[in-house]
């Protein structure tokens, strides 16, 4: 795995005597888009505060590319590009002034640079009117502009598809693991829609009452899941099969046959069937999705 | 890492796109021409005054009044001492043919229009308690909070930058005024006298204008980190514009109530309405002593103020 660029260390914040994050551990990679996952109330948007110094932790550290937020903030945080919950910038100004404003605050971000995010972000021809007129998309996008300006090797993004349409998020996301792996940005999501998370991340970690419970690799396309035939004739897919593939395991059923394979498979077997006079109604993944996973793991309860 | 002077511009060019800010300066230079066209109206309506109508013959009568204040006066009283200045001043004027300023000239109204002080202390109570609260109330404290400057600099930016509108609100009334005066009233030359309990000094018109002024000034700074202050403890800027204008008004009826105690001068009250230094003493300590005892008031409110916003999360 790539090295690491943030290190979340026994990270703990109580507030009145109750303990709200419990010793978080936590490391993210260079060229990651790590998913953060938890039901209202988990901690979620509390660490990703102590993460850029809106809170400061009861106990623990945050490492980014190797210096301490606690020791050297200035250093540390001009690292960090972030959105923290929406996006709220000035709305009696226009998106460029807005933008001009957060460049003011770091080094060496030139014109051409702010229109060149400006340009990324697909707000070009909107930039110059005040923000009051701006959809919440165009907030989001607008949010996501000021957290790139200054190329931070790390990017916070909380709840970033709020708001976009879906021709949006299709773009934000591919936009996304873009920046991550062509620039080796280290991005961390928080996001409720889980299938979204799913698509655009590469790990995630499923947060609850404040403990980090699980950190799984999102499934890729060419792992083996279990997939479903709808057919006419089982035993004779069956058949048809092994013969075709060798040491596949299949099971045949009364209206079909399952199967582990990769999703990259399923059009050569689906061919095989069909050339061999097989009458497939209908192919079904019947892996568990994250949602299932993660519905598993926090007991049902319900997802912010 | 950030140059503390981006942030300066930053705050100034937020302070500059709020329609808030523009409706004040026009509701100032609306003022000033409109009451400065009263004065002119009024002035030019007054009934002819029974008395002495000759410059001479004025200040003479002025010498007389204070010579009988003086002799009826202990020695040693305030009331003893502003006679003497008084009547030092008026002679002085006689003996070398220096007008006083007239009511309706050019200069008297100038003087007067330090009176626009009271608008200038409302705009900037309004403005300082705005400057934090609203970033606090409008979510917009996080993105500004998350950058390579530390809090102690965000939250200084912000009141220099109050500071900087209190002068430019300042210079804007004084324009105003010269431009509304220029108009109005016809222009006489003045000259400005000083007494310091030996000998007079004559001062060009403008000094005394400027001295007006500043010793205004001082009145919008404390209420001005009063509003400040209060809008950062409590991120509220409704809250702080209210308790401001409340210590505002109170301070007269309060500095009245205790100027009776001689403890009273210690408490800042008494020296916030730092122009009376300027008309008959009021209470018996010199400008030097009110600015020690603002400043030390000031260093605590600063000092109230810095370990709260150091100390406390951003969660809003």
């Amino acid at each position: 795995m790539a090295k690491s660029v943030v290190q979340l260390k026994g990270l703990r914040k109580d507030i009145k005597s109750k303990t709200i994050i419990h010793d978080l551990d936590l490391d993210l990679y260079e060229g990651e888009v790590f998913g953060f996952l938890g039901p209202n109330g988990a901690g979620k948007t509390t660490t990703i505060r102590m993460m850029v110094g809106l809170m400061k932790p009861t106990a623990g550290n945050v490492i980014i590319g190797g210096t301490s937020l606690l020791e050297n903030y200035e250093k540390t945080i001009s690292q960090v590009g972030a959105i923290v919950e929406n996006p709220e910038l000035y709305d009696y100004m226009s998106g460029y002034k807005n933008l001009i404003h957060f460049s003011r605050m770091h080094k060496g971000i030139t014109k051409e640079r702010i229109q060149e995010v400006i340009d990324q972000v697909g707000l070009t021809s909107r930039i110059g009117e005040k923000v009051k007129t701006y959809s919440l998309g165009m907030r989001q996008r607008l949010g996501l502009a000021q957290a790139l300006l200054h190329k931070p090797k790390f990017l916070i993004l909380d709840e970033p598809t709020n708001g976009l349409d879906p021709a949006g998020i299709r773009e934000f996301r591919t936009y996304l693991r873009k920046i991550a792996q062509e620039e080796g940005v280290s991005i961390l999501v928080s996001s409720h829609l889980l299938s979204e998370i799913e698509l655009m991340c590469d790990r995630v970690g499923i947060i609850q009452k404040g403990k980090l419970i699980d950190i799984r690799t999102v499934k890729e396309e060419t792992e083996k899941t279990k997939w479903t035939f709808t057919v006419k004739q089982p035993i004779q897919a069956k058949d048809v099969l092994e013969q075709a593939f060798e040491g596949v395991e299949i099971e045949a059923n009364e209206q079909s046959i399952s199967l582990s394979i990769s999703q990259d498979e399923v059009p050569e077997y689906n061919k095989v069937l069909v050339e061999q006079g097989v009458l497939v109604y209908g192919i079904a993944n019947t892996k568990s999705t994250l949602e299932d996973e993660f519905l598993k793991v926090t007991g049902g309860e319900q997802v912010g | 890492m950030v140059n503390f002077v981006n942030l300066i511009r930053n705050e100034w060019m937020k302070l500059m796109q709020r329609k808030s800010t523009w409706i004040m300066s026009i509701i100032l230079i609306i003022a000033v021409f409109s009451i400065f066209g009263v004065l002119k109206w009024d002035y030019s309506h007054r009934e002819e005054s029974v008395g002495p109508n000759t410059t001479e013959q004025r200040l003479q009568q002025q010498i007389n009044t204070y010579e009988a204040q003086k002799s009826e006066a202990d020695p040693s009283s305030l009331d003893y001492k502003y006679a003497v200045e008084q009547i030092e001043l008026a002679q002085y004027r006689l003996d070398e043919g220096l007008a006083p300023a007239e009511v309706g000239s050019f200069w008297h109204v100038m003087n007067t229009s330090a009176n626009f002080f009271s608008l200038i202390v409302l705009f900037v109570i309004i403005v300082a308690s705005g400057i934090l609260a609203h970033e606090f109330q409008k979510g917009t404290i996080k993105l500004l909070a998350i950058r390579p400057a530390t809090r102690t600099k965000l939250l200084y930016s912000k009141y220099v930058t109050v500071l900087l509108f209190s002068v430019a609100i300042a210079l804007l009334l004084l324009v105003s005024s010269l431009v509304a005066s220029l108009i109005y009233f016809p222009y006489d030359s003045y000259t400005h006298l000083t007494w310091n309990g030996e000998s007079v000094s004559e001062w060009p018109a403008i000094f005394w204008i400027l001295q007006s002024y500043l010793y205004a000034m001082v009145n919008v700074v404390v209420m001005g980190t009063i509003a400040f202050v209060i809008g950062a403890l409590f991120r509220s800027s409704g809250l702080a514009i209210g308790i401001t204008m409340f210590f505002s008004f109170a301070t007269l009826p309060v500095m009245m109530m205790l100027r009776k105690y001689e403890w009273a001068k210690y408490i800042l009250f008494s020296h916030v309405e730092f122009s009376m230094h300027l008309s008959q003493p009021f209470v018996d300590v010199t400008p030097l002593f009110s600015l020690m005892v603002i400043l030390m008031y000031l260093v605590i409110f600063h000092a109230l103020m810095y370990t709260s916003f150091k100390k406390r999360d951003i969660a809003v």
